[in-house]
C-alpha cells in the first residue's frame, strides 16, 4: 500500500519514512500540505500520515480539503500531533481525520495505527461488494434464494468444528471462519455467465450442456481474481476466488475444472463442496425434488475420500444436528431471498 | 551546571533515537548531523528574533526546534524550546534572553555528550 507522509520537518519525515519502509510500505513524502494535495489527487495514495502544524496549509486544513473532494476511494488520514486535550481531538476528527499518532512518534504505535487503517480500508465496500455480487448471482434463479444463507451457515458450522481440532486449529482460526462465512455465497458467481437455457433447464443437462455449465467455476474465478489483483489487501477476495474455482473439484481428482487432488484443493473449497452438495440434495431445484437429510447423509458418506475430504465428511457427521436445524430454519416460508441487511452482516 | 529540568539525566537518549531509526545506526548519524546543522541555523534566527522582540517569530522557530528535538530524543533541548515557545505565545519578550542562554548551555552539553563514548556513533564527518 502507498502511504503519503506530509511533514515539513525533514528530520521527522525521514524517520517516519524509514520506519514505514522498513515495515514494507511504499512511501512518498511531501513537505507541505499544498504539494500533498496535488499528490493525493493522483489517486495513488490510500493512507496519509500528516503533521498538524505546517506553514501554508496545516494538517487539519489538508484533511478538510481531502474530505471535501469526491474521491474514488476513501483515504485514511492519520494526524501527527503533540497536541493534547479533547478540544484538539474534536478539531481533528471534525476535519475528517481517522486517527492520531502522538509526537514524537513511536515506531510500534505508528505501525499499529497504520495497520488499523489498512484493516479499515480493506473493509471499505467489502460487504457491499459481496452483497451485490451474491444478489446478482441469485437474481436469475429464484429457487436458489435461501441457498446462499444456508450455504454460509453450513460452511460456518463445518469450519468451526474443524477449528477445534488440533490439525486444523492453526489454519482454521476465527478470521478463516469469518471469511468463509462471508465469501461462500460467492461460490457460484460464475453462473451469471451461463445461458438461461442451460442454467434454468428443468431437466438433466446433456454432456455438451454440462461442459458449458462447468465453465461457471472458471468464470467466477476470473471475475474474482481480477478484483483480487486490484485490491490485493482484500484477503476475502482471495478466498472467494479459490472457492469459486475449486468447489467442484473432487478429493480423488475426478472433479473440475483442473482435476485437483486431495490437499491441492484449497481447504475453503473442500468445505464448500460438502455444504453445496448437501444443500443441492436437500432442496428443490428446477430439475429435481428435495431429498431427505438421510439421503444426503448417505450420499456424502459414500463420497468420503472420493468426492469429499474425509475430514470434512467426519465434521459433517459430527455436526449434522446443526445442519438439520439450519435446513429447517431456512425452509420455513419466511426464509426467502437474502435481504441486504442479512448479506451485509458479517 | 545541569540546566535541564530535574529528571532529565542525559542530553540525548541514544537508545530511544536508535529505536526510532529502527536500529539503523547510519540513519541515526545522519539525523543527528541534520539536527546539529538545524539547531545552529535556528538558534541564530532565534537570537535575531529575540533581539527584535519578535514574539511570533520566536514562537514559530521554537515550535519547530521543539519538534525536531523530540524526534532525536534530546529531552533537555525539547523542554527548553517548549518553554521558549510558551514564552513567545505569551509575548513575554523580556524573559527570553535568559532562556536563550539556558538553551545555549544545554546545546553545549548535548554536543559534548554526543561526542563522548556514551554515544557510539560519529557525526563529526560532514557530507560536504
Amino acid at each position: 500500500m502507498r502511504i503519503l507522509i506530509v511533514e515539513d520537518d525533514d528530520v521527522a519525515a525521514e524517520l517516519i519514512a524509514n520506519a514505514l519502509v522498513q515495515a514494507g510500505y511504499d512511501v512518498t513524502t511531501a513537505n507541505n500540505g499544498c504539494k500533498a494535495l496535488e499528490l493525493i489527487r493522483s489517486g495513488l495514495y490510500r493512507l496519509v500520515v500528516s503533521d498538524w502544524e505546517m506553514p501554508e496549509m496545516t494538517g487539519v486544513e489538508l484533511c478538510r480539503e481531502v474530505r471535501l473532494r469526491h474521491s474514488s476511494a476513501y483515504i485514511y488520514f492519520i494526524l501527527l500531533t503533540s497536541r493534547s486535550g479533547p478540544q484538539n481531538v474534536i478539531e481533528g476528527l471534525n476535519a475528517g481525520a481517522d486517527d492520531f499518532v502522538t509526537k514524537p512518534f513511536h515506531p510500534q504505535e505508528l505501525f499499529v495505527r497504520v495497520r488499523v487503517g489498512e484493516r479499515i480500508l480493506s473493509l471499505e465496500g467489502r460487504d457491499l461488494t459481496i452483497f451485490s455480487l451474491a444478489k446478482l448471482a441469485e437474481s436469475r434463479d429464484p429457487e436458489t434464494g435461501a441457498h446462499l444463507e444456508r450455504m454460509r451457515e453450513y460452511c460456518r458450522v463445518l469450519a468451526e468444528h474443524l477449528s477445534q481440532q488440533e490439525r486444523f486449529c492453526d489454519t482454521v482460526d476465527g478470521e478463516f471462519v469469518q471469511l468463509l462465512y462471508l465469501t461462500s455465497p460467492l461460490h457460484d458467481i460464475g453462473k451469471v455467465g451461463i445461458p438461461d437455457r442451460i442454467l434454468l433447464k428443468p431437466d438433466h443437462l446433456t454432456a455438451d450442456e454440462f461442459e458449458i455449465m462447468k465453465q461457471h467455476s472458471v468464470i467466477g474465478f476470473e471475475t474474482l481474481d481480477a478484483a483480487s489483483r486490484a485490491f490485493p489487501e482484500a484477503e476475502y477476495l482471495q478466498m472467494a476466488r479459490d472457492i469459486a474455482l475449486s468447489h467442484h473439484e473432487k478429493f480423488n481428482g475426478s472433479g473440475y475444472p483442473y482435476g485437483l487432488v486431495e490437499k491441492e484443493i484449497p481447504l475453503c473449497a473442500r468445505i464448500v463442496a460438502v455444504a453445496d452438495v448437501y444443500d443441492a440434495i436437500t432442496t428443490k431445484r428446477v430439475y429435481k425434488e428435495a431429498y431427505s437429510h438421510e439421503a444426503a447423509r448417505s450420499i456424502i458418506l459414500e463420497g468420503k475420500g472420493e468426492h469429499f475430504d474425509p475430514d470434512i465428511v467426519d465434521a459433517f457427521v459430527e455436526t449434522e444436528e446443526q445442519f438439520l436445524a439450519i435446513k429447517e430454519n431456512f425452509n420455513s416460508p419466511e426464509a426467502n431471498l437474502l435481504s441486504p441487511q442479512q448479506l451485509c452482516h458479517a | 551546571m545541569d540546566v535541564a529540568k530535574p529528571g532529565v539525566a542525559v542530553p540525548l537518549d541514544y537508545e530511544q533515537l536508535l529505536e526510532r531509526c529502527i536500529g539503523k545506526i547510519e540513519l541515526a548519524e545522519r539525523v543527528l548531523r541534520k539536527y546539529e546543522q538545524r539547531f545552529s541555523e535556528d538558534f541564530s534566527q532565534l537570537e535575531t528574533a529575540v533581539r527584535a522582540q519578535d514574539a511570533a517569530e520566536v514562537t514559530q522557530i521554537a515550535h519547530r526546534l521543539k519538534g525536531t528535538s523530540a524526534n532525536v530524543s534530546a529531552e533537555g533541548l525539547r523542554q527548553l524550546t517548549a518553554r521558549l515557545e510558551d514564552m513567545g505565545q505569551a509575548n513575554r519578550v523580556d524573559e527570553m534572553d535568559a532562556l536563550l542562554e539556558e538553551l545555549s548551555k544545554e546545546w553545549i552539553r548535548f554536543e559534548d555528550y554526543v561526542a563522548s563514548p556514551s554515544v557510539p556513533i560519529d557525526i563529526s564527518s560532514k557530507n560536504e
